[in-house]
Formats: C-alpha cells, structure tokens, sequence
C-alpha cells in the first residue's frame, strides 16, 4: 500500500545502492566542490534525479568515508504525486536510513485504496522530524505530528507506519477529530489503513448517538 | 680580376651570414624567430622549496628574445612528453598537453589541449588551463569534461586548488553516477 511513499526511499541508492531497472542518477549543481577526505560539496542549488523522482535543495554535502548525503535550504523530494518538503534531509547510504528534519516537516503522500488509478487518497502530514528506514520498511514522523487523511485530522506526538503490515500507530496524545464531529483522544491508536479501522488505548471520547429512522 | 671577384662574393656571402635572423625551421609553416632551442629537457616549476610542477619538453622556444636582447618573458613548450603535479613530494596528478607556454616573470604557465590523470584513473580534458604561481591555482577558463570514480562530469569552468586539494566545477555542473548492477 505505501509502495509508493517508499519509493522515494531508492534515493538511498543514490551512490551505493544495487539496482537493475535504471542505472544512473543524474546531478546537477551551479558549483560542485570535491575536497579533502572523500568529500564533496554542492552549492547554489543541486537537483539529483533517478529514474522518475527528484530531489532539490540550495546546498549538499556527502562524506564518501560515512557514506552520507546532506540536503540542507528548501529540501524537497517528489515522486509522481508524492512530495517531502524539510528544510534539511540527512541520508546514511549504508543503513539505507533517511532523516527528514531542521525546522517543520510537510508530507504529502497518497494511500492506494483500490486497484484502479485514481482511487488514492491523499495524506498531508506536518511533523518536526520525519525518519525512513528503507530496509525495514517504515516511517516515523516525531514532534507535533499533524495529519489530514480522508474524514479525520489526527494530531500525536509521534506517528509510525509500518509498510509490512499495513499499520498506522500514533501514540503521545493522540488527538482524532472526524468530518462528523465526533472526536477522541487516546495515548496511543493504532489504524489499519488496509480495513480502516481503529484500535485506540486509554481511550476518552465524544459523538452523537443518532436513532436509526 | 678575378681574384677581386672571390673576395666580392665571398664577403657578399659572409655579411649576408652575419646581418640574417638564425631561424630554425620548427615545422613547415612555422614564422617565429627565436634565439635557443634545447632538446630533450625537462622544466620544473617551484614554490616555496617544493617542486609544484615537471614537464618532459623536447622543444623551447624563446621568440622574445629577439626584441629584447634578453632572455624572452615567454617560452614556448612544444614536443611534450608527459607533465606532472606535485603535492607534498607526491604526484598529485600527470597531465599531457599540446602546447605550453611558460612565464618566466611571473612563472606562471598556460597549458592548451590539457589531459588530467589522477593515480586513481580519474581524468579531466579542457583546452587551456592555466597555472598561476602567486595563488596556486589552476584554472580552466572554458568548458571542462572528465570522470571522477564512476561519476561522468561536465561543467563550464574547474579550478584545481592545489595547496587545499580541493577541485571546483562551476557553472551548470552536470554529474552522471553510475550505479552498480547485481
């Protein structure tokens, strides 16, 4: 289901990645400095392309010893729909780990619903951090997480999905407020985005009973 | 008679050898007019005690000289075997190069149709880079191509900073990583 948000996660091959399909990532910078100790520098603006996503920042730097890419002003990684934008992305090569974060993380990612093209609902997520392991296949928004995604706004201190199992779970003051207006608030929920449904822990609540016609 | 018109014709000879420019032909088509030329030499530059530059030249020329009656404030390198770059004693990169023309008063060097290697295989092509003495620096004022590790480079000016060992690319700098494949 989030094979697409992952995707953008194949950056992570930027330079030490195995792949078939596509075999060169393409750079483009106004100055690029190679200096001392295996690193290089990018200034006045970098874009990195590979095969259909494309990342641009003011500046970079990758420590070819560390095995480390470092985005920094205007960070913003789009594949098709998909969008990251950060004022600063740090990559570990390696461990294939990804970290999002120097100010207000904005998310934009569409959740697949059915088969058919066209049936994906978008999710709008703001956090302070946003990490990615792409080995393992999930996401970890941190620090004043925000989410708009299909009738509900959810609100926690950290939210992780878990591409495996198809699992959404907030936890720290889990704040979840319907198109309906009905709410509830719980230390930790976990949604199934395959079904749609909730499980929610310490759970406080508030709706409007309707009698049936 | 005839004796007198040997001598005429003698010292017509012998003047005309000594008023005419010694020129040494140097190709076809080639004009200039120079004072020495040495053969199988090598140039060296140095900066601060340490030797910065070394190339392998067969031909120099000093078309200068001719005017100044001094040793002329540019050579000409021709017949280049191979050039080198030294960095704390060490080859930091050889280079090969058509034609370079050597500063004797500044001792700086242009070098045109100028090949770069690194140890490492990495190399860089330009058609001038030019060596400054007083910063240290070597500069391409035009269009540069090369490979760095598996990374294919093309910008529109590279400075190579020699004493930070540090290399710029600027302007629109074009970078193809090729990744590898299982």
């Amino acid at each position: 289901m989030q094979k697409k948000i992952i995707c953008l996660l194949l950056l992570v091959l930027l330079l030490a990645g195995t792949v078939t399909a596509e075999r060169r990532v393409f750079i483009t910078a106004e100055t690029t400095r190679y200096l001392k100790d295996e690193v290089i520098r990018f200034e006045d603006g970098v874009e990195i392309r590979y095969e259909d996503m494309v990342v641009t920042a003011l500046t970079g730097e990758y420590l070819g010893d560390k095995e480390e890419l470092t985005l920094k002003e205007n960070v913003e990684a789009v594949q098709g729909k998909n969008r990251i934008k950060s004022p600063e992305m740090w990559m570990d090569l390696e461990e294939e780990h990804i970290i999002f974060r120097g100010g207000r993380v904005e998310s934009l990612f569409y959740f697949q619903q059915g088969e058919e093209e066209g049936e994906d609902l978008p999710v709008e997520m703001w956090s302070d951090t946003l990490e990615i392991w792409q080995q393992r296949g999930e996401m970890l928004a941190k620090g004043n997480v925000k989410a708009y995604y299909d009738d509900m706004d959810m609100e926690a201190d950290e939210v992780l999905i878990e591409e495996e199992k198809d699992l959404l779970t907030a936890t720290g003051n889990v704040y979840v407020l319907r198109d309906d207006g009905s709410w509830f608030r719980a230390e930790k929920v976990e949604y199934d985005i395959e079904d749609g449904t909730f499980v929610a822990y310490r759970m406080e609540s508030e709706f409007e009973l309707r009698e049936n016609p | 008679m005839a004796i007198l018109l040997v001598f005429a014709v003698g010292g017509g000879v012998y003047w005309y050898f000594q008023t005419r420019d010694i020129i040494l032909p140097i190709g076809e088509e080639e004009e200039i007019s120079f004072h020495f030329r040495l053969a199988g030499n090598e140039v060296v530059g140095w900066s601060r005690g340490e030797m910065v530059w070394r190339i392998k030249v067969q031909t120099i020329l000093d078309p200068e000289r001719e005017r100044s009656g001094k040793m002329g404030e540019k050579l000409i390198l021709q017949d280049i075997e191979e050039g080198f770059f030294y960095r704390e004693g060490e080859v930091f990169f050889t280079f090969t190069v058509e034609e370079a023309h050597y500063h004797t008063r500044s001792e700086d060097l242009n070098l045109f149709g100028f090949r770069m290697e690194t140890p490492e295989g990495d190399w860089m092509e330009t058609n001038e880079m030019v060596y400054t003495k007083a910063d240290e620096v070597l500069r391409s004022p035009g269009r540069v191509i090369g490979r760095v590790g598996k990374t294919d480079i093309e910008a529109e000016r590279m400075m190579v900073l020699l004493e930070e060992d540090e290399i710029i690319f600027e302007g629109g700098v074009k970078m193809i990583h090729q990744l590898e494949v299982d």
